[in-house]
């Protein structure tokens, strides 16, 4: 379920470069954190971690080899005002000069820079369709910019920040306890997620083992929001195809879920139900029987809730109901295999580092870094599985007619939050 | 014969019924008002929505759409939700508005017709929630726009959603038929 995560190899200047000059393995995330830049690398499902000194407030670029971390060295410019030597591109990413400050993260942040408009890199000759941040229908906020040649795209580049919160900052400072409130807020839809790749952090920091009843708690949150998370997608998808009966009866569904999910845990996203240490509460007595009405009930009308014949060409659409019988199977044993007893332990005001990890069966990663001093977050990063679904719509919709772009869009879910942080 | 004398006769001599009285003015208005009143409840209850994210984590955006998908049903009650300000009653604002959102939010309220109502739905709208003091946040909406109603919550469930639109969408059918029996 969770990728093994390797302690941190300290790279030299020249072994740094040696990765960076290779295209593999794939980039997860990039990072800065007490004058050392951090690389988080994803090979053959396992996090490999590599970190080495900021020389003269610069580091070598990744991005010539691989394209897609040029997004990241733009972040870590916004953040921390650190230089990809060599990097494609050194446009702001997350600042549009709107802050107070510059560079937020950075030991001694700068003064603000003036707002200008943001720059497209396309060719002159080509017709732009700018679609954001105020988007109409419930979206993220996030600014699309289009490139099209006649009635097909050509080209696209998304303008992000729109919801950075300065979560990272927040965090900073805090106790793992509570910083967990920010972690639950770093993409809605990910929020059993992101608390619990949060907590591994700190456990791995702190070298401390949750209860068996709560990691058992925990695996019944996550199997939780991955089935009502499914039943949204798939509500989605009917309505952005006009299947009214079927989003009608998959949100009958999905509203199952929630309700379930608000009966056993009291909250129906289970928002700040998962923390450092283990669980907050614990599952009320009758939230064991409610989760598997629902399971049951929604076990037995799953064969009828096919996409109509239109979706049947997307492989994704079409492999999704599969996949939520095998989530509901998986749940139904997690619910009657919980265990009896404690629900947390104490964390230790101890020094650290940690890695936690949450990989969705959707094939997207979420990831949490923490350095501990003393029992308080010293410095922290978040990777949220939107990022690499940006990248992959920012690949994939090339070639696409306009009039199929709404169910394109709807196909990959963008969540802003989470690439924002 | 007799039949065409009687015929050109009547014809000849002009109704027989008087002169109708007037309509009774008082009554006439007083009606007015109280059919305009239901009819308003009734039928002139609409709001057209657009939601503006302006930094939200997505937490009320899920809410949001159960409110409107079967269940709840938002648009029972007549509520719509608009792709463009020029056609919006009501913006409802979600996130604590960051400052890359602060000209678009101000954007999108200047160019909605009147009333330009402004809902605020979570605690992150409401004050900014857990993100009070970040530098990358302007702290609710109210920073930015008037704010007429907020649903609080992290995020408010679909009922809390519900309820406050709906007093709402009250008010405005009431405020309407006043406007409209002057």
């Amino acid at each position: 379920m969770s990728s093994v995560a390797q302690p941190r190899r300290a790279l030299t200047r020249e072994g740094w470069a040696a990765l960076a000059s290779a295209p593999s393995p794939p980039l997860l995330a990039l990072w800065a954190d007490a004058g050392d830049i951090f690389a988080l690398f994803i090979d053959d499902e396992t996090a490999v971690l590599v970190s080495t000194e900021i020389v003269d407030g610069g580091y070598p670029a990744l991005s010539p080899a691989r394209p897609a971390a040029a997004w990241s060295e733009r972040l870590v410019y916004d953040l921390w005002g650190y230089v990809a030597i060599g990097g494609s591109d050194a446009r702001p990413w997350l600042d549009h000069g709107r802050w107070p400050v510059t560079t937020p993260l950075a030991p001694r942040p700068g003064a603000p820079r003036p707002a200008g408009p943001p720059e497209f890199r396309f060719h002159d000759s080509l017709d732009q369709l700018p679609i954001g941040p105020v988007r109409g229908g419930i979206e993220p906020a996030a600014h699309l910019r289009f490139a099209i040649d006649g009635e097909t795209v050509v080209g696209f580049e998304p303008l992000l920040g729109y919801s950075h919160k300065g979560t990272l900052g927040l965090m900073r400072g805090k106790s793992p306890r509570a910083a967990a409130r920010f972690a639950a807020r770093i993409a809605g839809e990910a929020t059993v997620a992101h608390s619990l790749a949060f907590a591994r952090a700190a456990e791995a920091a702190l070298g401390c083992e949750p209860p068996p009843r709560a990691l058992a708690l925990r695996d019944v949150m996550a199997g939780l929001e991955q089935i009502a998370g499914s039943l949204d997608r798939l509500t989605a998808t009917a309505e952005a195809v006009g299947d009214q009966l079927l989003a009608t009866r998959l949100a009958c569904h999905g509203e199952a879920a929630r309700q379930s999910a608000g009966l056993a845990f009291g909250h129906r996203l289970m928002m700040d139900c998962v923390v450092p240490g283990g669980v907050a509460s614990d599952m009320a007595t009758d939230g064991d029987a409610a989760i598997l009405r629902m399971l049951e009930d929604l076990a037995a009308e799953l064969p009828d809730l096919r996409l109509s014949g239109r979706l049947a060409g997307s492989d994704d659409a079409s492999q999704r109901p599969a996949a939520l019988g095998r989530r509901i199977r998986r749940a139904h044993a997690l619910v009657r295999a919980v265990p009896a007893g404690g629900l947390a332990v104490p964390l230790a005001a101890a020094s650290g580092e940690g890695l936690g990890f949450f990989a969705d069966d959707r094939g997207g990663h979420i990831g949490h870094w923490l350095r501990l001093d003393h029992g308080q977050i010293a410095g922290t990063f978040v990777y949220d599985a939107a990022w690499s679904r940006w990248q992959l719509l920012a690949a994939a919709v090339v070639g696409t007619r306009l009039d199929d772009l709404p169910q394109v869009l709807a196909a990959f879910e963008l969540c802003s939050s989470g690439a924002d942080l | 014969m007799t039949t065409w004398r009687r015929l050109a006769r009547s014809l000849l001599a002009g109704p027989r019924a008087g002169t109708p009285p007037r309509a009774d003015v008082e009554a006439t208005h007083s009606l007015r008002t109280r059919l305009d009143a239901r009819l308003h409840a009734g039928l002139g209850g609409g709001l057209a929505v657009l939601h503006v994210d302006a930094g939200s984590c997505g937490g009320c955006e899920i809410e949001l759409r159960a409110a409107r998908r079967a269940v709840y049903d938002l648009e029972r009650f007549g509520v719509r939700f608009v792709a463009t300000p020029l056609h919006a009653e009501v913006l409802l604002v979600t996130g604590p508005v960051t400052r890359n959102m602060v000209e678009a939010l101000e954007q999108a309220h200047a160019a909605m017709p009147e009333p330009k109502l402004v809902v605020a739905v979570g605690d992150c709208a409401v004050d900014g929630g857990v993100f009070k003091g970040s530098y990358a946040i302007a702290g609710g909406a109210g920073t930015t726009v008037p704010v007429d109603l907020q649903i609080g919550g992290c995020p408010p469930t679909p009922e809390r959603i519900l309820a406050g639109l709906r007093a709402l969408l009250e008010a405005n059918a009431r405020s309407k038929a006043a406007v409209s029996s002057r």
